[in-house]
């Protein structure tokens, strides 16, 4: 086990384009860390030089305290988890499992204990036998875990191992992951666009965007204060609401709605609020005007989806442009989570209460959060 | 009449006459080059003639002859030889060459095509080169290897060295083939498998051997059961570069039967050795087809 360093990291695939900008982080020993963004955002070279698979074009990487910019995969003694778990088609899984030890000269009694260890954690006992193509992916992604398991790497390195499951069996593997992590404590980065998987399995999460961190920390911390747009938008499913207001006189002004504010002036902000945070307004309070168009009754809560004045701000996190709901541009769409018993129907008029502590602001301009 | 008009365009174009209108010309091609071929000589086989005059039927009699005849065991050897050494060459010789081939070489796009080239240059240009390069007083290679103190050799009018000058000729004439269908395969090979085996910690040679080598193996047997099937059928370039010689040297089954059909006029006899050798190849494949299920994985 050890601890992985980044350190000023920089990949750049073209002269004009840094898939990696600038990456500086450290993995302490024995923690679960998600870098997590949409396609494209740098996640997955991160991973990959850490790996040895791609070389940095500036900064330096570290894996237990050694440099390894020039060490090759196999001297890094890291394990790896692809996305479509890279089984060796040719190969008994009881073979895929050995290959590792096998090329590392491992002795055949040690490579027979780890191997029937790492198939008795991941119940693959009775698979050892069988090729991947007899193999449903439940149980590829199994044998791709323990591929890495049995190495007793210093590190893991996930890349969105869970994506090729279907939705049931993922929830199953995300917590058997969890349990793995806590029962070895292995430094494990783990790479996914699902921030279900961030919030959930991380210690700690990094969310990128661009090849650039755009903020760091526990996954509670993330959510509850996110640094910047992209962060607010990106992380909580449905995502923060953004609209466009305006601080000014003591008061955030957003379309008939008036929130107390003691900060600075700022001509124009982006405010936000989480979807739960929103709820039918009871008597008094600060509310907004709201009609709702759609209604999704998940069972234990109701996603309300609706029209208030005002104007949506873009976070830049949305994987593509919304579908207007309705067709005047002087109305934005909100999103709200209710309890079941509040559910409203269609065409509905009412009024969201919002709680003032839970509002956030970010500058417009430099699109980050404002300090209240 | 109007009604029988309609009728007639109906049926002509009705999609099983038009069916058959494209296809009728490869079809008819088949049936006059493949099908009457096939069965008229496997009636010479049971036969005596000579193709011009009337034929007599003699049942297994060409058959039972062929054990007895030294030139045709003699063939078959040589053709046994010929195969051993030409399917290993051309095969594991278009692996490597393939390998090498298959990385961002500067002017990577030249080699590949020079190694193809030979392959559709046609046999009779590759046999006057081969002629040039093994002539045993001017030729290029008695010239090379005498630089390094070997030779000079006869080539293709030694008896000893002839069949193996062929070998040489033919392995050069159609390593590109399999070069080609080499390089296809290696760039199907997933790039995760690699890097995965990379990461396990297996060298350049462990990942050639243990995920390369058996990703290919499709199509290396697709490539053994071909080669052999050709290097079976040697005809163009014994008759060429040779003509069966010196002595009888260089006969091979293809090159006997033509002889002794088009030139000695014992067709039926030549149709049944044109009838064993097909036996013999059916039997190899199926054989290299059997052992091959048992070693070849077949990605899902």
């Amino acid at each position: 086990m050890a601890e992985v360093r980044l350190e000023h990291v920089t990949k750049r695939f073209s002269e004009d384009v840094a898939a990696l900008d600038d990456l500086t982080l450290e993995v302490a020993d024995g923690e679960f860390l998600i870098l997590v963004g949409p396609s494209g955002c740098g996640k997955t070279t991160a991973l990959r030089l850490v790996a040895g698979l791609e070389k940095p074009t500036s900064g330096a990487i570290a894996i237990g305290g050694r440099i390894v910019n020039d060490v090759t995969p196999r001297d890094r003694d890291i394990a790896m988890v692809f996305q479509n778990y890279a089984l060796y088609p040719h190969m008994t899984v009881h073979r895929n499992l050995a290959f590792g030890l096998k090329e590392r000269r491992t002795p055949k009694p040690e490579i027979e204990r780890r191997v029937r260890e790492a198939s008795a954690i991941l119940g693959l006992d009775d698979l050892l036998g069988r090729r991947p193509a007899q193999l449903s992916g439940g149980q590829r992604q199994r044998v791709a875990m323990g591929r890495a398991l049995v190495r007793e790497p210093k590190a893991f390195l996930l890349d969105e191992p869970l994506s090729n499951l279907d939705a049931k069996l993922r929830v199953q593997m995300r917590a058997e992951l969890k349990r793995i992590h806590q029962r070895l404590g292995i430094t494990t980065i783990y790479v996914t666009h699902d921030q279900v998987e961030a919030m959930t399995l991380g210690d700690r999460i990094v969310v990128m965007s661009n090849g650039r961190v755009q903020q760091i920390g526990k996954p509670q911390e993330v959510y509850r204060r996110p640094q910047n747009l992209f962060v607010a938008g990106f992380i909580g499913s449905p995502p923060m609401n953004l609209l466009r207001g305006r601080c000014a006189d003591g008061s955030i002004r957003l379309g008939d709605l008036d929130l107390p504010w003691s900060g600075p002036d700022a001509a124009e902000v982006a405010v936000g609020f989480r979807p739960e945070d929103l709820r039918p307004a009871g008597d008094g309070g600060p509310s907004l005007e709201f009609v709702v168009d759609v209604v999704e009754p998940l069972g234990n809560e109701v996603v309300v989806h609706g029209t208030t004045a005002g104007t949506a701000v873009e976070s830049g996190a949305e994987e593509e442009a919304e579908i207007p709901l309705v067709a005047e541009g002087a109305r934005a769409a909100i999103t709200a989570v209710f309890a079941p018993a509040d559910e409203p129907a269609p065409g509905d008029h009412m009024r969201l209460g919002i709680v003032p502590d839970r509002v956030h602001l970010f500058d417009l301009h430099t699109r980050e959060a404002i300090g209240r | 009449m109007a009604v029988r008009g309609a009728n007639i365009r109906r049926a002509v174009t009705s999609d099983h006459v038009v069916g058959w209108a494209f296809a009728s010309p490869a079809v008819l091609l088949i049936v006059v080059f493949g099908l009457i071929p096939i069965v008229w000589s496997a009636l010479l086989s049971f036969q005596k003639t000579n193709l011009l005059s009337p034929a007599h039927w003699v049942g297994l009699a060409n058959y039972r002859a062929l054990p007895k005849d030294p030139l045709f065991e003699q063939s078959m050897v040589h053709s046994a030889i010929y195969t051993v050494l030409f399917v290993p060459f051309s095969v594991a010789g278009g692996l490597l060459t393939a390998v090498a081939l298959n990385r961002p070489l500067r002017g990577i796009r030249i080699y590949r095509t020079a190694v193809f080239v030979p392959v559709v240059v046609s046999t009779i240009a590759t046999v006057i080169i081969f002629l040039w390069v093994f002539d045993p007083n001017f030729g290029l290679a008695n010239w090379l290897l005498g630089k390094v103190g070997l030779g000079p050799f006869a080539f293709f009018t030694s008896s000893n060295g002839a069949l193996y000058s062929i070998v040489a000729m033919t392995v050069w004439g159609w390593i590109g083939f399999n070069v080609i269908v080499y390089l296809a395969a290696l760039q199907g090979i997933p790039r995760e498998l690699v890097e995965a085996a990379e990461i396990d910690g297996a060298g350049a040679l462990g990942i050639f051997r243990n995920v390369t080598l058996p990703l290919l193996g499709p199509v290396t047997l697709f490539l053994v059961v071909w080669s052999s099937i050709n290097a079976l059928q040697l005809f163009d370039e014994v008759y060429l570069a040779t003509n069966g010689g010196p002595g009888t040297a260089t006969y091979v089954p293809v090159f006997y039967l033509y002889k002794l059909a088009f030139q000695g006029g014992i067709a039926g006899y030549a149709a049944a050795i044109a009838y064993v050798l097909f036996a013999v190849i059916l039997v190899l494949t199926i054989v290299q087809l059997m052992v091959g299920k048992r070693m070849v994985h077949y990605a899902p």
